[in-house]
């Protein structure tokens, strides 16, 4: 039997989702809280004056004790991308939604970076000629602020680590727009080459790195590097295939882009491909270890499914692929590392196209597939809580996040958040952000 | 400020900390109507006391903390134990007994029902609200002490009707 805390937990968030809905506030009850205002001010009146202290001492153990600092859980919360230009942020600690975050319902929602102090997450979306702009929300009471005009077609964007500028991805403009998030304005767009897709920011804030696809029929492939302190664009690095993602190691020294048929390491020291790593599979996402020891890279294996190949940094060399999914997700797989480091978490299915997919745990220990976690239709994003205990995984199809307890590696009663659910971002207010964009 | 622009700003405070108490009230009473009638009374409660008060965590916690007291509260003076224990133990949706999760949460569900008012509290408190016991105190208005042995009575009778072990017999 699980840890009784652990069963405690499940049983009880099973039990809230039971909970009837809101009642609608019936006239009685504001002029009820009207009437009970007016008590107040006139108690608070009297205690100005010196008198009938006994009367007001209700008022006064209300308004002077202050609330004591709630549990560092209490304080983190998923923001999901969902259908009809809405984010609807989660309680991690309940693990319900709260009322949603409105930017308006022809605008789609492409990606989300949330500041690494936790209190401002930033939005991508276009309206109708993907006119791209990005919306700036203050965590800490839910509110949307002025959308920052950027170039068409926002797709990815990533926050340098001292939280001061956003870089936005402007697909259709072949263009990275900066975001000074002080003022949060526009600074001027730099061009990069076409087709720019993916976006990653060395730990030491300097350089952003951006993959360019090149023209469609050669598909050269290039990541382009820009220097943060001058937002210039440095001379592009060949990267031998079409680049989809990219990902850099925690010291900040290498850059792997998965790119055609192979994974193509970059030096940041000074910008040169290195050999490319080939196991004959098309990667499509790739994340890295807290340690930096290992990149587990997702694959496209037309003879043997999705797989994920572990990749020592150290060393450059793959080791075996470990099968995860029979047949590809609807969407582009996701992947995750817990903060320890323990377990990637990567979105696959099992079972067939016609069937629900499934989100596969990997032991790094000894890098094998744990049995998949059945969760909904068209999943495309997962974000894992900085403590580690909750991955959410958001699934297009039913509009729901589901919740998996890690402990346990169960899945929770789906959070219903608005169909086209895509794309999610876990932060924690005052503290560490883990983003997962689209 | 104008009625309508008060009245706007009471119904998005309503909004927006009503569900989350309302989801707390039923797990301490397990009846839907009370849930539904303690909840707004706690908010009129509330939201009647602290005209200025900008700060929604503290909003939050006032109004927890009103609700757990009137939940408790009510539960004392009206016995509504087995209601409450009926209204847990008979889920609307009727579960899949045949998978053991489902099984095994539906077994600590009961659990929890079986449990005393004041010892429902904590374990809500700590297990769903994720409180530290300093919180549940402050919440409850007991002692430190209070908290943690009821924490620790109402623990051992979970294990014991789950037929888990102590830790430390493990």
């Amino acid at each position: 039997m699980a840890e009784l805390d652990e069963l405690l937990t499940a049983a009880l968030r099973d039990l809230a989702t039971e909970a009837p809905a809101l009642p609608p506030l019936p006239p009685r009850a504001r002029r009820r809280i009207r009437a009970r205002r007016a008590t107040a001010i006139v108690a608070s009146v009297a205690v100005v004056a010196g008198v009938s202290a006994g009367a007001v001492l209700g008022v006064r153990a209300l308004t002077k004790a202050a609330p004591p600092p709630a549990s560092p859980r209490h304080q983190v919360t998923a923001y999901v991308l969902s259908g009809s230009g809405r984010v609807i942020p989660i309680r991690a600690a309940t693990n319900q939604a709260l009322p949603p975050i409105k930017l308006g319902r022809n605008r789609v929602l492409c990606a989300i970076a949330v500041t690494p102090d936790g209190k401002t997450a930033y939005v991508a979306s276009h309206g109708p000629g993907f006119a791209g702009t990005v919306t700036p929300i203050r965590t800490a009471t839910g509110t949307a602020l002025r959308p920052v005009k950027v170039g068409p077609g926002p797709c990815a964007l990533a926050v340098t680590p001292n939280g001061k500028t956003v870089y936005v991805i402007n697909l259709a403009s072949n263009t990275v727009t900066p975001i000074r998030t002080a003022t949060n304005t526009a600074l001027p767009p730099i061009r990069v080459g076409s087709r720019p897709l993916a976006i990653a920011i060395t730990p030491d804030g300097k350089t952003a790195y951006v993959t360019t696809r090149g023209p469609v029929a050669r598909c050269p492939g290039t990541v382009t590097p820009i220097r943060i302190a001058t937002n210039t664009a440095l001379p592009p690095v060949r990267v031998g295939g079409c680049p989809i993602a990219i990902a850099i190691t925690p010291d900040g020294k290498t850059a792997y882009v998965a790119a055609g048929s192979q994974v193509t390491p970059i030096r940041t020291a000074t910008n040169t491909a290195l050999r490319p790593i080939k196991d004959g599979h098309i990667p499509v996402a790739i994340a890295i270890t807290p340690d930096g020891k290992t990149a587990y890279v997702v694959n496209f294996a037309t003879s043997r499914g999705l797989t994920v190949t572990p990749i020592r940094t150290a060393t450059n060399k793959a080791l075996p692929p470990i099968t995860v999914g029979r047949t590809y997700p609807q969407n582009l797989p996701s992947i995750a590392i817990t903060p320890d480091g323990s377990t990637v978490y990567v979105i696959t299915n099992v079972a067939g196209p016609a069937h629900p997919d499934a989100v596969t745990p990997i032991r790094t220990a000894t890098n094998t597939a744990l049995a998949p976690i059945t969760v909904g239709r068209g999943s495309c994003a997962l974000a894992i809580t900085p403590d580690g205990k909750t991955v959410y995984v958001a699934n297009m199809s039913p509009g729901t996040v589901i919740p998996i307890q890690t402990a346990t590696n169960t899945a929770l009663a789906p959070i219903k958040v608005g169909r086209g659910a895509c794309g999610i971002a876990v932060m924690q207010h005052g503290g560490r952000a883990e983003t997962k964009s689209r | 400020m104008s009625d309508s622009s008060a009245g706007d700003r009471l119904e998005a405070l309503y909004a927006r900390h009503g569900p989350e108490a309302l989801r707390l009230v039923y797990l301490l009473t397990g009846d839907r109507e009370l849930s539904e009638d303690l909840v707004q009374e706690a908010f009129i409660k509330v939201a009647g006391r602290l005209t200025g008060l900008r700060n929604a965590d503290s909003f939050r916690w006032y109004l927890r903390r009103t609700v757990v007291n009137l939940a408790n509260s009510h539960l004392r003076h009206q016995r509504v134990e087995r209601a409450y224990a009926k209204g847990l133990t008979g889920s609307p949706a009727g579960p899949d007994m045949s998978s053991p999760d489902v099984a095994t949460r539906q077994a600590v569900r009961e659990a929890i029902a079986r449990l005393p008012a004041r010892q429902r509290a904590v374990v809500v408190l700590r297990y769903y609200e994720d409180l530290t016991d300093q919180q549940i105190a402050s919440v409850l208005g007991w002692p430190l002490g209070s908290v943690k042995s009821s924490l620790h009575r109402a623990t051992a009778i979970l294990r014991e009707h789950l037929g888990q072990e102590e830790p430390w017999q493990s």
